[in-house]
């Protein structure tokens, strides 16, 4: 059995996030591997990380993220030790900011995050017209993830929405992807994403895995080996997938 | 002067060119150009407009152009009892952007720019809302409802809820005594809106439905059934609810012809506007139950004896609502049709957010063919919905995908369009 927690589902579900989680259970369901997803809400602190094979985290709203802020960092320690283990987390959006360092409001204050990826994130320093300081639009990258299951397709591509510019600080945090068109982290240097062992974050939503199946594959792989077990993933028909894929390579 | 009359001509002009050229319906052009050609054109409309005995402005996320021509038919109804002009300005085909907006006040005025009625219920989109509430001064504002929808246009959710409270704020200046806002108190973003005013207003009412299975996907909203006017459910059927209204010790009872709870909360929205602007509930009644609903929220056209049940879809919480309908019928065959234009929203994640799922597992549909720009996520959308591939089929050019259903499939045929699919349907059909 393969073990899957979604954590916050009732306040990080912004931008199709559920998606993520659809494409993990068909996946796994296709190819007749047991699975269980496990949703861990505020509060929940008995239901331990170290039982999951694979945790997701998606992205809220600023008033939703602060609701689950504190309860999250009470966990940190817990969630830091597994992921230096190579516990396989796939974070999007609002999720993979807080995995960051800190995040800078436009005001200049540092509000802590769970300090697990190297990344940090500023809000735009002009407010002023907040609509256009978002980052919005569709999204095609080269991935630059080293894929150790399906290295055939190289790209990445979704639908990205943000306002806060994510940058890569630490040199153990590697970019997820090289960006081929649109913003990506931050509009500045051309990634998108970053990755740090098994953990995954990303502003790629769309939702971000079913037409990346190769990317889900890579996940649910990882997973695979963390877990221990025997299984193995064999080829799936993802004709639909990656003719939406192509597509969205062509936007 | 002059140059108005040369923009208010040009303007229809196009507005004709683009109808007969079958460039679908004439919608924001003729309001660009007028617009372009006078920038204070709308101020020489506004000014016409100061003493409405009618003058409704509809915004929120879903049912905006249902309400709109709901709220146009029982004020005509109205009219024709007071033997009053029963023109209305009233942009019931969806145009509710700004440039939308003013193309509407133009088709409505005639060469000289004179309009043929002060009377109008506008449908304003969210975001346009802001700008038009400040240069139309509207007597009620309705607000219906604030969900997800194209937050890639909006940035996110209480951006929503921002930029309306920031529009009725606009529309309160020099208004304050004569502005009624009509509010959705089962929305609790709704309901807290004025909250969040910077003016109070003087005159809040709030609406409600009392009813069991509305599904509210961010579980935000919790069910008040309290309201100065009350709509209670008192049968529910596929195509027709009959409901009773409750206001002031009143009550009457009132066949809402139009598929799905959704309409329920319409239908009453477009009622409690309508009461507390004075319209007896006996002509609110006719209003509601003479309305035909405009192509394309739910309407059926024949075509070589087929039928086409046309469902427009275009955010989770609306699409769900509307599959839920769908999975009480019998139909077997759909036709679901994906763009990704700015006015669908370029974003169209709103897709894994749309419970397909009960579409998946309804016995009855049976047969899915996915059109539009975005044919191929809908396809798979719909694999990982759980329908099996074999039953999923995709053609992206719209013209070919309806030739190819009515052709081959059966009586009945569910089509479930984004906005710019629909007009490219009505081009078709």
């Amino acid at each position: 059995m393969i073990k899957i927690a979604h954590l916050y589902p009732h306040h990080l579900n912004l931008y199709g996030d559920i998606g993520n989680i659809i494409t993990f259970a068909n996946r796994l369901k296709w190819r007749s591997i047991d699975f269980c997803i496990d949703e861990i809400s505020l509060g929940e602190q008995v239901k331990k990380y170290k039982d999951y094979d694979l945790i997701f985290i998606g992205g809220g709203q600023d008033r939703q993220q602060e609701e689950i802020a504190a309860d999250i960092a009470s966990r940190r320690n817990e969630l830091f030790d597994l992921v230096e283990n190579n516990l396989p987390v796939l974070a999007v959006c609002g999720g993979y900011q807080l995995l960051g360092k800190y995040y800078q409001t436009s005001e200049g204050h540092e509000i802590a995050g769970l300090d697990i990826l190297g990344i940090i994130t500023k809000a735009p320093s002009q407010q002023k017209n907040s609509k256009q300081d978002r980052l919005i639009g569709n999204v095609s990258a080269k991935l630059l993830l080293e894929m150790q299951f399906n290295t055939e397709l190289k790209t990445l591509v979704g639908f990205e929405n943000h306002s806060g510019r994510t940058f890569i600080v630490d040199q153990n945090t590697k970019p997820l992807a090289q960006i081929i068109k649109g913003f990506g982290n931050n509009a500045e240097d051309v990634f998108e994403g970053a990755y740090y062992k098994n953990l995954i974050g990303t502003y790629v939503h769309g939702s971000l895995l079913p037409k990346n199946p190769h990317l889900a594959d890579e996940i649910l792989y990882r997973a695979i080996k963390y877990s221990g077990k025997n299984y193995s993933l064999n080829a799936l028909d993802d004709s639909f997938e990656l003719e939406a894929h192509n597509f969205a390579l062509k936007l | 002067m002059i140059l108005d009359l040369i923009a208010i001509n040009l303007a229809k002009s196009s507005a004709y060119l683009v109808k007969n050229l079958r460039l679908g319906n004439a919608s924001a052009l003729p309001g660009r150009i007028a617009l372009a050609l006078k920038p204070k054109l709308l101020k020489n409309f506004t000014k016409q407009l100061k003493n409405s005995k009618h003058a409704y402005m509809i915004t929120g996320t879903n049912g905006k152009t249902t309400t709109t021509g709901l709220l146009k038919q029982i004020c005509i109804e109205d009219q024709k009892n007071s033997n009053n002009n029963p023109y209305l300005i009233c942009n019931d085909m969806g145009a509710n952007l700004y440039y939308g907006i003013v193309a509407e006040l133009v088709h409505s005025s005639d060469i000289s720019g004179l309009l043929k009625s002060q009377n109008y219920t506008l449908e304003v989109d969210e975001a346009a809302f802001v700008k038009v509430s400040k240069e139309i001064k509207a007597k009620s504002i309705i607000v219906t409802n604030i969900f997800r929808d194209q937050l890639d246009r909006f940035g996110e959710l209480d951006s929503t809820q921002k930029l309306i409270c920031t529009g009725i704020d606009n529309a309160l200046k020099d208004n304050q005594q004569k502005l009624q806002l009509i509010l959705n108190a089962n929305d609790a973003r709704v309901s807290q809106i004025p909250e969040h005013l910077t003016t109070k207003p003087e005159k809040i009412f709030y609406y409600s439905v009392i009813e069991k299975d509305f599904e509210d996907l961010d579980g935000k909203s919790e069910t008040k059934t309290k309201g100065d006017f009350i709509c209670e459910i008192i049968e529910s059927h596929d195509d027709i609810s009959q409901v009773k209204f409750i206001v002031d010790q009143k009550e009457i009872l009132v066949d809402i012809a139009l598929p799905g709870t959704y309409n329920i909360y319409n239908a009453t929205a477009a009622a409690a506007a309508a009461y507390y602007q004075g319209i007896s509930l006996e002509n609110i009644k006719k209003g509601i139950e003479n309305y035909h609903s405009i192509f394309g929220r739910s309407e059926t056209k024949k075509i070589n004896n087929k039928e086409l049940k046309i469902f427009l879809i275009k955010n989770p919480t609306g699409c769900t609502e509307v599959i839920k309908h769908l999975c009480k019928t019998t139909v077997e065959d759909y036709l679901i049709i994906i763009n990704d234009d700015y006015a669908d929203g370029k974003d169209i994640s709103w897709l894994w957010d749309a419970r397909f799922d009960y579409l998946a597992k309804s016995s009855n549909a049976k047969n899915f063919l996915c059109s539009g720009h975005r044919a191929y996520d809908m396809a798979v959308r719909l694999k990982y919905a759980g329908v099996d591939s074999s039953r999923i089929k995709v053609i992206p050019d719209i013209k070919q995908a309806l030739e190819y259903i009515i052709q081959e499939k059966a009586q009945t045929i569910n089509i479930l369009p984004t906005y710019t699919a629909l007009l490219e349907l009505e081009k078709l059909i």
